[in-house]
């Protein structure tokens, strides 16, 4: 599973984000997921999990959220905004796969509703963001 | 915090961890050679009993893919994902996710997604990890700097002044910004030997091929190339 790669990146961007603050003791991280990256959310939360119990005392006992992030796509050609549900039609699975992957393999699956173009900027809800990180110092 | 992270860049330097080293393949003028330069020299390397692996970094026109042979190859899920063996060579690339399609990014997307293969990817130990870069000096070059500093740079030229002052400058450039330079590599060379370039020592020289056209795809093929024997001259001046 992918999801391992990614959940190790926020935990290890969250320990910099705590020793960047000098926080002693991080208590709380909030980790936004986006819905163009189609995480599977059991698999990241438990990588988390497993990744956050292996030696990481700063993160001990730290609690983490994951919210979910609607996508939301801005075409550069006509201007329409527009959601996932509506650009992803024709997409087949393997292809949301490769999204999965690497989400700006949308452009080459996913066609603005508005004009079938592929010149569309994902303005929200792209992948993995780490939003806060609370803790005492 | 001054606002959201993206945690991607924190890890690199652990993906990173089991490479040796890193030669970043550049030139910024397109059609001269850097794909042949870099997908060859990883072969070379693996067949010198190297453990070699080879990343496109050219997203709109990868074909990293194409030279190798990589068939219907495709990367293995484990903690991220383990680039396939290709003839001897990890191999990583776009076009394992676009289905031989185009794939029309602006500059911050063909970054954001280099940044995410980055992040991903799990190289394992390699001696040496070879980037095949765009042409051009845009983010794909500037995030290598930023995101990779200890790459050193293979610098590939033509006999043609367009090319030879493009490399010229790139050289400039990555010295002021302190990258380090392990050479220049002449391709499709016509008579006397290049000028010197300032700060970079000329490795070699490849003659034109007509039988390389016919190689690619065919990795055994290709390294019996008279491309292929030059280029491992200049591997040998490398390691």
């Amino acid at each position: 599973m992918h999801e391992w790669a990614l959940a190790e990146a926020v935990l290890d961007a969250a320990e910099k984000a705590a020793k960047d603050g000098s926080l002693k003791r991080v208590t709380g991280i909030v980790v936004r997921v986006g819905e163009l990256q189609r995480m599977d959310l059991d698999a990241f939360r438990f990588s988390l999990e497993e990744i956050q119990k292996a030696g990481r005392p700063l993160l001990a006992g730290a609690l983490i959220r994951t919210e979910s992030e609607p996508a939301l796509f801005a075409c550069k050609a006509c201007g329409r905004r527009w959601s996932l549900a509506e650009g992803a039609a024709g997409a087949d699975a393997e292809e949301a796969e490769h999204i999965h992957f690497v989400p700006e393999m949308a452009h080459v699956y996913l066609r603005c509703p508005g004009c079938a173009g592929p010149d569309f900027e994902v303005a929200e809800g792209r992948g993995v963001r780490v939003s806060q990180v609370e803790g005492e110092t | 915090m001054s606002g959201p992270i993206d945690p991607r860049p924190a890890v690199i330097a652990k993906r990173l961890s089991g490479v040796r080293r890193v030669l970043a393949v550049t030139g910024w003028k397109g059609g001269i050679g850097k794909s042949l330069v870099s997908s060859t020299l990883a072969l070379l390397l693996a067949r010198r009993g190297l453990q070699s692996g080879l990343f496109d970094l050219d997203f709109s026109g990868a074909c990293d893919h194409l030279i190798l042979g990589a068939g219907a190859a495709f990367p293995a899920e484990e903690k991220g994902i383990v680039p396939p063996l290709v003839a001897g060579v990890r191999l990583m690339s776009a076009a394992f996710f676009s289905k031989g399609r185009a794939v029309p990014l602006r500059g911050a997307e063909a970054s954001s997604a280099m940044l995410e293969l980055l992040a991903i990817t799990q190289w394992g130990e390699l001696d040496c990890l070879v980037l095949d870069m765009p042409p051009g000096i845009g983010d794909a070059g500037l995030d290598v700097v930023r995101w990779i500093p200890r790459a050193e740079l293979l610098v590939v030229t033509t006999p043609s002044l367009l090319a030879r002052e493009s490399a010229k400058r790139a050289l400039e450039l990555f010295g002021r910004l302190g990258v380090q330079t392990a050479g220049v590599v002449e391709n499709l060379r016509r008579g006397e030997p290049l000028p010197a370039f300032e700060g970079a020592e000329l490795l070699g020289a490849l003659d034109f091929d007509s039988g390389l056209e016919g190689a690619l795809g065919d990795p055994e093929r290709l390294l019996n190339t008279d491309f292929a024997r030059s280029l491992d001259v200049i591997a040998g001046k490398l390691l």
